[in-house]
């Protein structure tokens, strides 16, 4: 079949598509769900800018198939926030001034906030392994780290 | 707004495919003959992906994430059987690889990003062709097996002849040997010249059963076992390492020369990577 039915949850909500087989995950959050924090650049899953969650983990929605969603647990960047409230980690990010252009900042957030999910409070050398996933080419990288410190500190 | 039509998708199209997602191992191999010649098996998706989007097309997708036998991970008789759709973030995080291949995890812990290891599976790696991929070099070192299977049936194939077997059928598993007194030690500091993987038994203070992989340096990863005149020690590892090391670069094939390094610089590079590694052999005792 070269069109799927997947329905799966999306930042807390079911929702449901019949998406084109060949669909990539970006496409079907920007261009079907109207959710446009998610961020395009590479196109190659290299840069991380289009980094979502996937159950919990950080994937590239760039290299993901929309029906590799199929009743998956997906969450982006407008996920995050509890209505008004952001979360720790947009808070620190806030905080820390963690962004120039503010491109990739999306995906760092959501990168983050898979590590700190998996990790309350990392040093500063398991945030930059972790980190090093995703690129800032404003090269604000200290910035971002801290902020990450920040935000593990708020959560513990 | 904008509507969706306006918005801005991926740069580059993926053709159209008819998409199949298997419960099982026995219904990926009917699916497998039934489009033979006209299917591909997609694990992790990390080079599919990338080779649809650069203009690669087929007819029909299996999805492998779909069956969970791929993902599982065992050991039975001294044999750890990872399935192929384990992912690397797997390996890098599993219970039984930390207690029974615990090298393995560490260095899987190192390989891609955490993005990357998240997706990518081990069996990918080894079929993706990529000389500069680290899962075949660390295969041929461990002297693992992997297992493909068709309808007719399951096929072992010694990860050091897996070059030409990628139509072999369904890879399903890989079957890593393990026991205590393996060492298991790989260098990545020089990609994408060369990557050195050795494995040994090291036992009583004796090196025995000594394996390597190599990978960069070859179109696709290569090695076997480290011929050694005599017995060597740990004792005496560090001592004879840079001749041992020296003469079994010397018996590979010519490695690339191509924009990364001349042929001749890997070779000398292979052999001195083998050196340090023997020698750290001998210092862990």
């Amino acid at each position: 079949m070269k069109t799927v039915s997947i329905r799966f949850n999306l930042n807390g909500r079911q929702v449901s598509h019949e998406v084109p087989a060949n669909q990539t995950l970006i496409d079907l959050i920007r261009r079907q769900e109207r959710l446009l924090g998610t961020k395009l650049s590479c196109d190659q899953a290299v840069c991380g800018a289009c980094t979502v969650l996937v159950n919990g983990q950080p994937r590239a929605a760039c290299a993901t198939f929309a029906f590799e969603a199929d009743a998956q647990d997906v969450v982006t960047i407008e996920g995050l926030a509890d209505g008004d409230g952001l979360s720790a980690v947009q808070q620190a990010f806030l905080d820390n001034a963690a962004f120039q252009c503010g491109y990739c900042t999306p995906g760092m957030i959501m990168l983050a906030a898979a590590l700190l999910q998996q990790d309350p409070d990392p040093g500063e050398a398991a945030i930059r392994r972790w980190m090093g996933a995703n690129i800032c080419r404003c090269t604000g990288y200290q910035m971002i780290v801290d902020a990450v410190r920040a935000a593990a500190g708020a959560k513990s | 707004m904008t509507d969706a039509a306006q918005t801005p998708g991926t740069h580059r199209n993926i053709p159209a495919f008819d998409l199949h997602r298997p419960a099982s191992i026995a219904e990926a191999c009917r699916l497998a003959e039934k489009f033979a010649g006209r299917c591909v098996f997609m694990g992790g998706g990390v080079d599919l992906l990338q080779n649809l989007k650069s203009g690669l097309a087929v007819e029909n997708l299996i999805y492998l994430k779909s069956v969970p036998e791929l993902r599982a991970i065992g050991i039975e008789d001294g044999t750890l059987r990872i399935g192929a759709c384990v992912t690397h973030r797997d390996l890098e995080t599993d219970p039984l690889i930390a207690v029974h291949a615990p090298a393995l995890a560490k260095v899987w812990g190192e390989i891609g990003n955490v993005r990357i290891r998240i997706a990518g599976t081990l069996g990918g790696n080894i079929l993706s062709g990529d000389p500069g991929y680290d899962g075949l070099p660390a295969l041929i070192a461990l002297n693992a097996v992997a297992v493909f299977e068709d309808t007719n049936g399951p096929r072992a194939v010694p990860a050091a002849q897996l070059a030409g077997a990628e139509n072999a059928g369904l890879l399903t598993a890989i079957e890593v040997p393990i026991a205590p007194s393996r060492r298991f030690l790989m260098d990545r500091s020089l990609k994408p010249v060369v990557s050195v993987a050795l494995s040994a038994d090291v036992r009583g203070g004796a090196v025995a059963n000594a394996r390597v992989g190599v990978g960069c340096a070859f179109r696709i990863a290569t090695g076997g076992p480290l011929p050694m005149a005599g017995d060597l020690t740990t004792a005496d590892a560090a001592a004879r390492g840079a001749a041992i090391a020296q003469e079994f670069a010397g018996q590979l094939p010519d490695p690339l020369d191509d924009v990364f390094a001349s042929s001749g610089y890997r070779r000398r590079m292979i052999a001195v990577l083998l050196a340090r590694q023997l020698r750290a052999l001998a210092e862990a005792g």
